[in-house]
């Protein structure tokens, strides 16, 4: 059981992983804006986040840059439907600035549960 | 030789009995007549050779001595005048006078010594010399001549010299005159310089040359001297005259021109604009370098009896701007479609003068000529990928939004399937659900493709051996029907690439070929692969010079071919040749997102009814700029198991590269052997549930045997773990992939499963 940090502008989304994720029994706090993320964020407490990145105002890269800076070692999980910034791809800058996975969306829960369990041993 | 007709005319009656005894002795005189009153009107209808006039009284005014010379001067063409007045006007007489002085006592001795030269002169021939030397013409000429003329005598004299020699030498005539060339020259330039050219004219010789002097000084200019002989009666040279003339301008002007010319020429053959002369027919008398290379023309006598009609590929057309150009004078087409001597249909910018003759009729007609067929297939290029960009922006926009909705839509049909238990109907309908966003995640992946904002993983990738699986692969679905040429460079070229979207690529450009030929009578697929320089493909793709290398990969068919518009419209989305229903309309947009992505590019070659031939362009990796990567000596063994042969050998090369070993099994039999026949056993196991006879269920149920169990990684066509989950010891599948995936995830959760087993 993890406490996952779930950030994702889109509600649809956001609703139906918290359910996926409450249903194997892992704790879901959910923000809908890369600044709610960061707010929300409690070192120590969560231990896993699950971020997507193409969101209006900041973005996800910006959520993962910023726990990088501030030296957290939290997981994190990059979740994407695509685009492209410049001539990478969103989901390559996420690993590159310190996601420990990336999926590209759609993905199955079971997948995104199978990382989740992994990543926290 | 006819005998001279001499008229003597005397004012002395005592005196001409004498003059005739003594003229009679040597001539033989037709006309020996005298007048007492110089009437020489009473020898009207007469012509002479020769007239002289005799002046015997000092009382000049007593005699009608003006009208003896004016009446002479029309009826003889040399006139000798013997007076012994020192004032002697002769400007009333057109023939030239030589004028004779004696003193008053010596007539007879002057008039002895004047017979004895007029046989001279009648010898030498009387009219030149008294040409030279008295012709008031002559001294006209001589004196308004642009050169200097001087008369030159066997002594070095000067013994006539024109006004213009004098200003030269700042002197006048009479201090010119009798001066020898040494004293106006110096010693030295007369002696090493003059002398020998005069003396080579003195032995008959005419001398021409050019020399510079600085005649004033400090302004050296360039002269033409020459020297021509003047011979005597007895054809000795007894002078030569010198004509020196002033050809500084004229020499600048001719080398201006000669230079003018150079350059004209030269800036003619070599302007990039091709320039035609036709006349006003519009039948080609001239053309230049450029006009030829435009036209295909090898020679210029290839274009003789060819007109700018038989250039035009519609010769009607022609006769209407034949009609404008002579009727304006000036005719401008900013594009004219042309076919060269070849045939070859070619575009150009032409615009047509017309020269006039003075009277205002058509002479020439003149055309300037610029090929723009490359500059209107940029355009052209340039709007379809500007097309392409934003269809695939829009496209990647909608397919991002898209994946989020699906991403809900599969989640929540994941966890209704679950909730759902025993209920057959439900779990069905679930099920499809899940199939069917399989399919939307297979559609917005291709999307992605496209509009290259899909993750291409990038690695080392034998371009070749992708080709030669993927040919194999397409071979086997044509059942023998369609022949497959295949060549292959041997350069062994290794791009960076994703083998997976490598593989995708080829197989929808071999499929397109194979779609093309299935109404034709001869059905051949030709590959090629080849290694060019990035300046060949930088021409070829119509960009500026790329560094490094490419590999091209051709692929033609003996199909259909396509029309202009269908060869531009190729790549976009949806836009297909076919019937509704077969192809997606995709794949060749999915093709050139991924090879854009990968920095190269494609061109289409194509002619209706003529077949098609697609090449692709895609760098060489540069093999210093490649990652250092410190293998795994021993990084693994996986177990393949799946009846795709194809697929394996993507993964394969995909992992090769990286140290990994890879075996197939493609039956459950197969999978028993693998495990107990090999010597190293399985690190893990990629398990495709794509068997009709093995499948998960039965795989576990052989794993459990073993000592110790591998990972597996579970690729579904269908979702079928879902169904089969409760049925499957926990742990053992370690990572769930649903079809269609990437090389990229399968590369990655087969590192993280051998990861997290170490």
């Amino acid at each position: 059981m993890a406490t996952i940090l779930l950030v994702d502008d889109d509600e649809s989304v956001r609703e139906m992983l918290k359910t996926a994720l409450s249903r194997f029994r892992h704790s879901v706090i959910d923000a809908s804006s890369a600044k709610e993320a960061l707010a929300r964020f409690k070192p120590g407490v969560i231990d896993v986040v699950v971020t997507d990145i193409l969101m209006p105002d900041e973005d996800g890269l910006t959520v993962i840059r910023k726990l990088r800076d501030g030296e957290s070692d939290v997981k994190i999980v990059a979740i994407s439907g695509g685009g492209k910034a410049g001539p990478d791809n969103y989901l390559n800058l996420a690993r590159a600035l310190g996601a420990d996975r990336v999926i590209p969306k759609p993905f199955s829960i079971n997948e995104l549960i199978g990382i989740v369990e992994e990543l926290t041993g | 030789m006819m005998p001279l007709r001499v008229l003597i005319l005397v004012n002395d009656d005592h005196f001409r009995d004498e003059a005739v005894r003594l003229f009679s002795n040597s001539l033989r005189i037709e006309a020996g007549l005298f007048s007492g009153r110089c009437d020489c009107d009473s020898y009207s209808g007469q012509f002479f050779d020769l007239i002289f006039i005799v002046e015997l009284h000092t009382d000049r005014s007593s005699d009608n001595y003006t009208n003896a010379l004016s009446a002479s001067g029309r009826k003889a063409s040399s006139v000798v005048l013997l007076t012994p007045f020192d004032t002697v006007t002769t400007s009333d007489i057109a023939n030239p006078v030589m004028v004779y002085r004696y003193s008053a006592g010596d007539l007879p001795d002057e008039l002895a010594r004047l017979v004895a030269d007029v046989v001279d002169w009648t010898e030498a021939g009387l009219r030149i010399d008294s040409h030279l030397l008295n012709d008031r013409l002559s001294e006209h000429l001589l004196h308004h001549s642009r050169s200097m003329i001087s008369v030159i005598s066997r002594e070095y004299r000067y013994e006539r010299v024109n006004n213009n020699l004098c200003r030269a030498h700042s002197l006048s005539g009479r201090e010119l005159e009798g001066k020898l060339l040494s004293d106006v020259w110096g010693d030295d330039i007369f002696q090493g310089e003059i002398r020998p050219k005069i003396d080579a004219c003195f032995s008959g010789e005419a001398i021409s040359y050019r020399a510079g002097f600085d005649i004033q000084p400090g302004e050296e200019r360039l002269y033409e001297v020459v020297f021509r002989p003047f011979r005597s009666a007895r054809g000795i040279v007894s002078h030569v005259i010198a004509e020196t003339y002033d050809i500084t301008d004229i020499q600048e002007s001719k080398e201006g021109y000669k230079r003018l010319s150079v350059e004209l020429k030269h800036l003619e053959s070599n302007i990039p604009v091709g320039l035609i002369r036709c006349n006003i027919r519009g039948d080609i008398l001239y053309l230049n370098n450029a006009s030829m290379t435009i036209l295909e023309i090898e020679r210029s006598d290839m274009a003789e009896g060819m007109g700018i009609a038989d250039f035009y590929r519609d010769r009607a057309l022609f006769s209407i701007h034949l009609d404008r150009l002579i009727r304006s004078g000036r005719l401008s087409l900013g594009r004219v479609y042309l076919k060269t001597i070849r045939g070859r249909d070619i575009a150009c910018r032409v615009t047509g003068f017309t020269s006039f003759k003075s009277d205002g009729e058509p002479l020439y007609l003149d055309f300037s000529m610029e090929d723009i067929t490359r500059e209107i297939e940029l355009e052209r290029e340039l709007a379809n990928a500007e097309r392409l960009e934003s269809v695939g922006a829009l496209a990647g926009g909608i397919a991002h939004d898209f994946n989020n909705i699906l991403t809900a839509i599969y989640g929540y049909a994941e966890l209704s399937l679950e909730d759902a238990g025993e209920r057959g109907d439900l779990r069905n309908n679930m099920t499809k659900i899940i199939n069917a966003v399989s399919r939307a995640r297979s559609l917005t992946g291709q999307i992605l493709a496209f509009s290259r904002q899909m993750e291409q993983m990038k690695v080392e990738v034998d371009l070749a051996g992708v080709l030669k699986e993927t040919i194999s692969f397409i071979r086997s679905q044509t059942d023998g029907e369609v022949v497959f040429r295949e060549l292959y460079d041997d350069s062994g070229a290794i791009v960076m690439a994703d083998p997976t979207q490598l593989f995708r690529v080829f197989l929808n450009i071999l499929t397109n070929a194979v779609h093309a030929v299935e109404d034709s009578d001869e059905k051949i697929i030709s590959s090629e692969t080849k290694l060019i320089e990035g300046e060949t493909a930088g021409r070829e793709i119509s960009r500026g010079i790329v560094a490094g290398s490419y590999v091209t990969v051709s692929v033609s068919d003996t199909g259909c071919g396509m029309d202009q518009e269908g060869s531009e419209r190729i790549f976009e989305p949806y836009y297909t040749t076919r019937e509704t229903g077969k192809g997606s309309g995709l794949g060749l947009s999915v093709v050139h997102g991924i090879v854009s992505e990968m920095g190269g590019d494609i061109v289409v070659d194509t002619l209706k009814g003529k077949g098609t031939t697609m090449t692709i362009y895609i760098p060489v990796a540069d093999r210093s700029e490649l990652p250092y990567r410190d293998k795994d000596p021993h990084p693994g063994k996986i177990l393949y198991v799946s009846n795709n042969m194809h697929e394996s050998k993507v993964l394969r090369l995909a992992l090769e590269k990286s140290g990994f070993c890879i075996e197939q099994a493609s039956s459950g039999s197969d999978f028993m052997r693998s495990l107990s026949g090999s010597d190293q056993y399985p690190d893990l196991i990629v398990f495709v549930d794509d068997m009709a006879h093995f499948n998960l269920v039965e795989m576990t149920s052989l794993l459990k045997d073993c000592a110790h169990s591998p990972p597996v990684i579970y690729i579904s066509e269908n979702n079928n773990y879902s169904r089969e989950e409760n049925r499957i010891p926990s742990g053992i599948v370690k990572h769930l992939l649903v079809k269609p995936v990437s090389l990229k995830e399968i590369t990655g959760a087969i590192e993280l499963s051998l990861l997290n087993t170490r």
